[in-house]
C-alpha cells in the first residue's frame, strides 16, 4: 500500500535540519519531543499513519470520564452499537432477551473476542466491567440493580423498574467493556484495554492520544496502523492544519470551511446529518418567559430558514421538533412548526402585556431586556447573533454573553436565566428517552423549570414498555404537548462537516457520532483516485442520505 | 553585602504578597467552584449532597485564612492540590506543560536577540542615519503588532502559502518556529533599542575613543571592542524581558494551538478550575520574582555603580 | 527627573511651559507622525461614526462576506454588517477604554507614589511591597486572570486591566517625589509654615507632571493591545459591540475565505498602537532625556 503522506513530501522536511540547528544552538532540548514526533508522523513504506483532529480534549484515560472518547476511536466496545439508522444492534453481546416482567436482561456475548492484553472475553470479565460503570456517578441515574454471570456465555442484567432504553444505555461509552488490566490496584486506569480494532498505544494528556490498530481483531485489520487522535479546539486550526496535511481528518468543522475544502485538491469535504439540535432553553420559571406566548413570540419572530441559508452556508435544515425526521424514525410527524411571522410574534407580545414603547417594549414599566447566554461550539455564537438581531424586530432588548458552557450549566441549574442557546444531540444513545433529559419535570438536565404531569407521566409509560409501536405512540404525544408549550424552542438541526484527506476511501460517518469506524478506511495513493472513490464510496453506503460529498467546484 | 541581604528580604516579602494574591484571588469568584467542577467533570448537574461530599473533600467550608494557610504549606512541600476538572494533580498538568512554554521563551528569546543586535548595532554606529531611522521606525512596528495577528500572517504566509512550517500544534522544532518568530519579532524591538543605548554609550567611552585614536579600523572598534562591553548589560536586560514572554506565550498559544503555561492557564479560567489557575499565576510570578532578582544581582555585580531603581540603597 | 526641570518648574510662566509641549511634539519625523497619527484617529472616532451611513449592528444576511467594494470599502463580516462602520464606532470604543484605563492607572498610581514618597516610613514600606507583588505579575496573566474571574464583559477587562496597571505609576512617582523632597524649594516652603498639601500641590505635583505623561501616552497602547488580547481570548467584548479584538476574533473563522475580516482591525490596531508609541518616545525623548532609561526600565 501506498503510504498517505509520501505524496507531499514538502520543504518543511528539508527545513527541519536547519531549525534543529538554530535551536540546538540556543541550548534548548527538544528531544523527547522531537523523539515522538519523528515515531508518529514520519513512515516508511509500510505504516500508514491517520491523524484525526479534534475539538476535544484528551485529558483521562478513564472510560467512566473520556469513555465517549475511546468509543469513537473504536479502542473499547461495549455490549450494544449504534448503527446507521441512530437504532441499536448487537456489538459484544450478539442478542439480548428481556424477560416477561420485563425487570431482567439476559445478554449473550459474541463468540471468539479477546481483549488487546490477549485475554479472552469472558462473563467474568464482562460482569467485573459492567458492575465498575453502574457504579460510578456517570451512570448513577439507571435503575440498575446488580448485575451478574450466567452460565458460559450469559450476562444478566436486573432493573429495579421495567427499564425499556436500557441497551441504548449499554452503547454509551462508559458502559464499554474494559480487561481488568486496564486499572492498577487501586482502580486507576492506566490504559484503556478494550476489544476493539484500535488498541491504546500512549498518550500526552491534553495534547493526543496515539493508537496502533489490532492485529488480533475478529474482523478485517484496520488499513490504518497508527490513528493518532489530536486535541485541536479551534475550528479554524483545524482545518489549516488539514489543508497544511498536518491532518487527514478534521472534525466538526464550520460549514464556512467548505468551499476551502471544495478548492483545495488534496482535501475534501463530507457532510452528514445528524440527530443534534441547536435550541433555545428558556427559563419558564422566571419572567418574561413564564409566559407560554413570550416563549412562542420568540418562535415566530426567529427565522430558522433564514439563519440556515445564510450564516450555516445552507446547512441545517431549519427544525420543526426535537428530532430530524430524515435521520430517525422517532420524530413525531405531524408536528407543526412555528412559522417566521413577526407580526404574529409582536401580537403575542402585545397580549402578554408588554406594549411596545420607544425601542423595545415594556410592561408595569419595566422594559423587555433579557439575557441571551451561549458558548462556542457548533456555531452557536454566529447564530445567537443573528437571534438577536431578528428578536430585536420585534421588541426584546438582548443581550448576548458567551461564556464557557460549564459556568451555563451551573448559573442556569443555580439561578433565574432568559434564554440559553444550546447544542445537544437527541440521540448520543440511540433510544427516545433522551426526550426524558429535556422535559422531565424532575430528571431533566436542561434547565427550563419545565414541569408538566401528562410529559412526566408519559415519559415514564414510555420506558415501562418494550413495544416500539406503544413506545413511539408515547414519545408522539410528548413532542406536540412540549411543541405547544415551548419549554425548549428547537431552532435547527445539524448538518456535521468533516473534512478528510482526498486520499481516503470509505469513510462512512455515523449519524449518531459515536463512533468514527475508521476501521473501514482505505486509502487510495493515485492521483486519479478523488473521482472514481466517490463513486464507489456512494455505492458502499449503506445510507446514502446521510451523506454527502461537496465535489462540486463552485 | 547589605543590600544583598535587603533584597532576599524584600524578594521574600513579595513572594508572600505574590501568594496572598494569587489564592485571594479565586476567592472573588462569583459563583459557587464546588458546583461548577463538578459540572465540568460529570456533565450534568450535581445533587446536593455530592456538592456537600465534595466540598468537604477539597476543605472548601473552611475559613478563609485557614484555607490559605493549608494551601500554603501544601505548596511549599510542592503539592499544587488537585485539578477539578481533569483527575491529575495541578503539579503534574503544570509538569507536562512547562516544557513547552520554556522551549517556546528560549526559542524566542534566540530569535529577538538575532535580530535585535545586528539592528541596534547598526542604527548606534550612525546615530540618526537612514539605517537607524529604519530600525527605530521597524522596532516600533514590531512592539505595535498584536501578537494574534501577527500569528495568523504568519501562519497563511508561511505555512499555507510557501509550506515552510506547520501550521499549529506541539513537537518537533519546526512547530516551533512560527511561535517563536511571532513572540521574538516583539521583543526584539525593545532588545534593540537598548543595544542602541548601550552600543551608543559606549563608542563614546573613552578606551573607545583611545583604540580610535591609535588608528585601529572602525570596523575591529565597533564589533571587537565596543559590542562586546555593550552586551554585557543587554543579555542581562534580556532577562527581564520574561514578562514579555510570559504575557505574550498566553495569546501566541491559543494562536498556535500549542499545549503550554499559557493554554493551560486559560483553559482553567474559563473551566474555573481554579486549583489550576492558582498553581500557574503562582509559578509565573515565582519565576517572575525570581528572575528579577538574579538580574538585578548580575547587573549589580557587573556595574556596582548602579543604582537601577532610583531608590535610596 | 532632570534637575534643570526640577528647579525651575515653579517658576517658569505658563506660556513657556506650553510652548515646551508644543516642541516636544515637533522635534523629530516620528514624532510628527505619532502626533499625527493619533489626532487622525481621535478624529475618526469623533466624526467617523456620523459619517458612515450604516449602523454598525444592522445585519444584512444576504450580503453576508462581500468583499471591499465602493459600497463598502472593507467588505462586510459574516453577518453582513459594514466593516468599515464598524471599525469605527470600534475607535470609538477602544480609544475611550485606552483612555479611561490610563486614567485609572495613572490617578491611582499617582496619589498612591504622592502619598509613599511624601510620607514615608512604614506606610512607604507597605505601599511599595504592595507595588512590588503586582509588579511581579505579567501585566496581561494577571488581568487574565482578574477579567476571567470576573466573568467575560469589557467592564471587567476594563477594571482588571486597570489594577494591575497603576503600579509602575506608583513607583515612578515615588522616585520623582523622592528626588524633589529634599530640594531646597521644597524644604524652603516647608520652614516658612506651608501645610503639607500646599507643598504637595505647588511643588511635588508640577514636577511629576512630564514622566507621567510620557508613561500614559506609551501606556495608551499597552491598554490598547491588552484590550484587543483578552477581547480575542474571549473574555472581553460581548456581541455585537464592534471592539477591535474581538472583531479580529471571530473573523478568524473566515481567514480562508474573507481576509479583510482578521487584517482590517489588525492594521488598525497597530496603527493606533504605532502612532501613541511614537507620540510617546517623542515626548520622553523631548521631554526628559535624563529620566528615558528610568522610564524604559518600568
Amino acid at each position: 500500500m501506498l503510504t498517505l503522506r509520501n505524496r507531499r513530501l514538502s520543504r518543511r522536511d528539508a527545513l527541519k535540519g536547519a531549525t534543529a540547528g538554530l535551536i540546538g544552538l540556543a541550548g534548548c532540548s527538544g528531544t523527547s519531543q522531537d523523539g515522538e514526533r519523528t515515531s508518529s508522523s514520519e513512515q516508511t513504506e509500510q505504516e500508514t499513519t491517520f491523524r484525526v483532529g479534534t475539538p476535544w480534549n484528551p485529558d483521562s484515560l478513564d472510560p467512566l470520564v473520556k469513555g465517549w472518547m475511546f468509543r469513537k476511536l473504536n479502542v473499547i466496545e461495549p455490549l450494544v452499537i449504534a448503527d446507521y439508522n441512530a437504532s441499536v444492534k448487537p456489538g459484544l453481546a450478539s442478542g439480548w432477551t428481556t424477560s416477561d416482567d420485563n425487570l431482567t436482561w439476559k445478554f449473550t456475548l459474541r463468540e471468539g473476542v479477546s481483549f488487546h492484553d490477549g485475554t479472552p472475553l469472558t462473563v467474568d470479565a464482562v460482569v467485573a466491567s459492567l458492575r465498575r460503570s453502574f457504579n460510578s456517578d456517570s451512570l448513577a441515574s439507571l435503575p440498575v440493580e446488580s448485575v451478574s454471570g450466567s452460565g458460559e456465555r450469559v450476562v444478566e442484567i436486573e432493573t429495579s423498574t421495567p427499564f425499556a432504553p436500557l441497551p441504548a444505555h449499554l452503547t454509551r461509552g462508559p458502559t464499554s467493556i474494559i480487561a481488568e488490566s486496564s486499572y492498577d490496584d487501586d482502580g486507576n486506569v492506566t490504559a484503556p484495554v478494550g476489544t476493539g480494532p484500535f488498541q491504546f498505544d500512549s498518550w500526552k494528556p491534553g495534547e493526543r492520544i496515539t493508537t496502533v490498530s489490532n492485529p488480533s481483531y475478529r474482523g478485517q485489520t484496520p488499513a490504518i496502523d497508527t490513528l493518532v487522535y489530536e486535541s485541536v479546539p479551534d475550528d479554524q486550526t483545524r482545518l489549516l492544519k488539514l489543508e497544511n496535511a498536518e491532518l487527514d481528518m478534521a472534525r466538526a468543522l464550520s460549514g464556512s470551511a467548505i468551499s476551502t475544502l471544495n478548492d483545495r485538491p488534496n482535501v475534501e469535504p463530507v457532510t452528514y446529518a445528524v440527530p443534534r439540535s441547536r435550541y433555545l432553553v428558556y427559563d419558564t420559571t422566571s419572567p418574561p418567559f413564564d409566559d407560554r406566548n413570550v416563549r412562542r413570540a420568540v418562535m415566530h419572530a426567529v427565522d430558522r430558514e433564514k439563519i440556515v441559508d445564510s450564516v450555516l452556508n445552507g446547512l441545517g435544515p431549519a427544525a420543526t421538533g426535537p428530532f430530524p425526521s430524515g435521520v430517525t424514525n422517532w420524530a413525531n410527524a405531524d408536528l407543526e412548526p412555528y412559522p417566521y411571522d413577526p407580526q404574529t410574534a409582536r401580537q403575542l407580545l402585545t397580549d402578554a402585556g408588554w406594549e411596545p414603547s420607544e425601542d423595545t417594549r415594556e410592561r408595569d414599566g419595566a422594559p423587555l431586556e433579557i439575557d441571551l447566554w451561549t458558548y462556542d461550539a457548533r456555531a452557536l455564537p454566529i447564530v445567537s447573533e443573528a437571534v438577536q438581531a431578528q428578536l430585536s424586530q420585534v421588541g426584546f432588548d438582548v443581550s448576548l454573553q458567551v461564556m464557557d458552557y460549564g459556568t451555563i450549566e451551573e448559573r442556569a441549574n443555580s439561578e433565574a436565566f432568559d434564554l440559553v442557546m444550546w447544542s445537544n444531540s437527541l440521540l448520543w444513545y440511540p433510544d427516545p428517552d433522551r426526550l426524558t433529559d429535556f422535559v422531565h419535570s424532575e430528571n431533566a438536565t436542561m434547565f427550563s423549570g419545565y414541569a408538566n404531569d401528562r410529559v412526566d407521566e408519559l415519559l415514564t409509560e414510555a420506558r415501562q414498555v418494550t413495544d416500539a409501536e406503544e413506545r413511539k405512540r408515547r414519545y408522539d404525544e410528548v413532542q406536540s404537548i412540549i411543541q405547544r408549550d415551548v419549554p425548549i424552542g428547537w431552532l435547527t438541526y445539524v448538518t456535521n462537516v468533516v473534512g478528510v484527506d482526498a486520499d481516503v476511501t470509505g469513510y462512512e460517518p455515523l449519524p449518531t457520532e459515536t463512533c468514527y469506524h475508521l476501521e473501514n478506511l482505505d486509502f487510495d495513493g493515485g492521483e486519479n483516485a478523488s473521482q472514481t472513490e466517490t463513486a464507489n464510496a456512494q455505492h458502499r453506503s449503506p445510507d446514502a442520505l446521510f451523506r454527502n460529498r461537496h465535489r462540486s467546484k463552485k | 553585602m547589605r543590600y544583598l541581604l535587603k533584597r532576599l528580604v524584600t524578594t521574600v516579602l513579595v513572594l508572600g504578597g505574590v501568594s496572598i494574591l494569587t489564592f485571594s484571588m479565586t476567592a472573588l469568584t462569583p459563583g459557587d467552584p464546588a458546583v461548577a467542577a463538578l459540572v465540568e467533570q460529570t456533565g450534568h448537574q450535581p445533587s446536593e449532597e455530592t456538592v456537600v461530599a465534595f466540598r468537604e473533600q477539597h476543605g472548601l467550608n473552611e475559613p478563609f485564612p485557614v484555607r490559605y494557610a493549608d494551601w500554603a504549606i501544601d505548596t511549599l512541600g510542592g503539592d499544587l492540590g488537585q485539578s477539578y476538572s481533569s483527575e491529575q494533580t495541578v503539579a503534574s498538568m503544570i509538569g507536562q506543560r512547562l516544557p513547552n512554554t520554556v522551549e517556546l521563551a528560549a526559542a524566542s528569546m534566540v530569535i529577538a536577540i538575532a535580530i535585535a543586535v545586528p539592528a541596534g548595532v547598526a542604527s548606534a554606529v550612525n546615530p540618526g542615519g537612514r539605517v537607524d531611522y529604519a530600525a527605530q521606525f521597524g522596532a516600533l512596528v514590531g512592539v505595535s503588532m498584536p501578537n494574534f495577528w501577527l500569528g495568523y500572517l504568519l501562519i497563511i504566509v508561511a505555512a499555507l502559502w510557501l509550506d515552510l512550517f506547520p501550521v499549529a500544534g506541539s513537537g518537533g522544532l519546526d512547530h516551533l518556529v512560527l511561535p517563536a518568530v511571532t513572540l521574538g519579532s516583539g521583543m526584539s524591538a525593545v532588545i534593540a533599542r537598548l543595544v542602541r543605548t548601550t552600543m551608543l554609550d559606549v563608542l563614546d567611552a573613552p578606551y573607545i575613543r583611545t583604540a580610535r585614536s591609535k588608528g585601529l579600523r572602525e570596523r575591529i572598534v565597533v564589533y571587537k571592542h565596543a559590542l562586546r562591553n555593550a552586551l554585557v548589560p543587554v543579555v542581562t536586560i534580556a532577562g527581564l524581558q520574561l514578562s514579555y514572554v510570559l504575557n505574550g506565550a498566553v495569546v501566541v498559544e491559543a494562536v498556535f494551538q500549542r499545549p503550554g503555561l499559557g493554554t493551560l492557564l486559560v483553559d482553567a479560567i474559563f473551566a474555573r478550575d481554579y486549583p489550576v489557575i492558582q498553581g500557574v499565576t503562582l509559578l509565573v510570578g515565582v519565576i517572575f520574582v525570581l528572575t528579577n532578582l538574579a538580574v538585578d544581582l548580575t547587573y549589580r555585580y557587573l556595574d556596582p555603580r548602579i543604582d537601577r531603581r532610583g531608590e535610596p540603597a | 527627573m532632570s534637575e534643570d526641570a526640577a528647579n525651575s518648574a515653579p517658576h517658569r510662566p505658563v506660556g513657556a511651559r506650553w510652548r515646551r509641549w508644543y516642541e516636544a511634539l515637533t522635534t523629530t519625523r516620528l514624532t510628527k507622525l505619532g502626533a499625527g497619527l493619533v489626532c487622525a484617529l481621535f478624529a475618526l472616532a469623533v466624526f467617523g461614526p456620523a459619517v458612515s451611513p450604516y449602523d454598525p449592528a444592522a445585519q444584512a444576511l444576504a450580503h453576508r462576506l462581500e468583499a471591499p467594494s465602493l459600497a463598502h470599502p472593507l467588505g462586510t463580516d459574516q453577518l453582513g454588517r459594514d466593516v468599515l462602520t464598524r471599525l469605527l464606532h470600534g475607535a470609538r470604543l477602544s480609544l475611550g477604554i485606552a483612555i479611561a484605563v490610563t486614567a485609572v492607572r495613572l490617578s491611582l498610581g499617582t496619589a498612591v507614589g504622592l502619598v509613599a514618597g511624601y510620607v514615608g516610613g512604614w506606610v512607604d514600606e507597605a505601599l511599595m511591597r504592595l507595588v512590588d507583588t503586582l509588579l511581579a505579575f505579567p501585566g496581561i496573566v494577571l488581568a487574565l486572570v482578574i477579567a476571567g474571574i470576573l466573568g467575560p464583559s469589557l467592564t471587567n477587562v476594563m477594571v482588571a486591566l486597570a489594577v494591575v496597571g497603576w503600579a509602575s505609576y506608583a513607583r515612578l512617582v515615588r522616585s520623582s517625589v523622592l528626588s524633589v523632597r529634599e530640594r531646597e524649594f521644597v524644604t524652603a516652603s516647608r520652614l516658612l509654615g506651608r501645610s503639607r498639601a500646599h507643598v504637595l500641590g505647588r511643588h511635588l505635583i508640577p514636577n511629576v507632571v512630564a514622566p507621567v505623561v510620557v508613561l500614559a501616552t506609551l501606556d495608551v497602547g499597552g491598554v490598547i493591545l491588552g484590550t484587543a488580547g483578552l477581547s480575542f481570548l474571549g473574555l472581553g467584548a460581548q456581541p455585537p459591540t464592534p471592539e477591535w479584538g474581538t472583531m479580529l476574533a471571530s473573523g478568524r473563522n473566515y481567514l480562508r475565505t474573507a481576509w479583510w475580516l482578521v487584517n482590517a482591525p489588525g492594521v488598525l490596531i497597530m496603527l493606533t498602537v504605532f502612532g501613541f508609541n511614537l507620540l510617546g518616545d517623542g515626548l520622553r525623548d523631548a521631554l526628559s532625556p535624563t529620566q528615558s532609561a528610568h522610564i524604559e526600565q518600568l
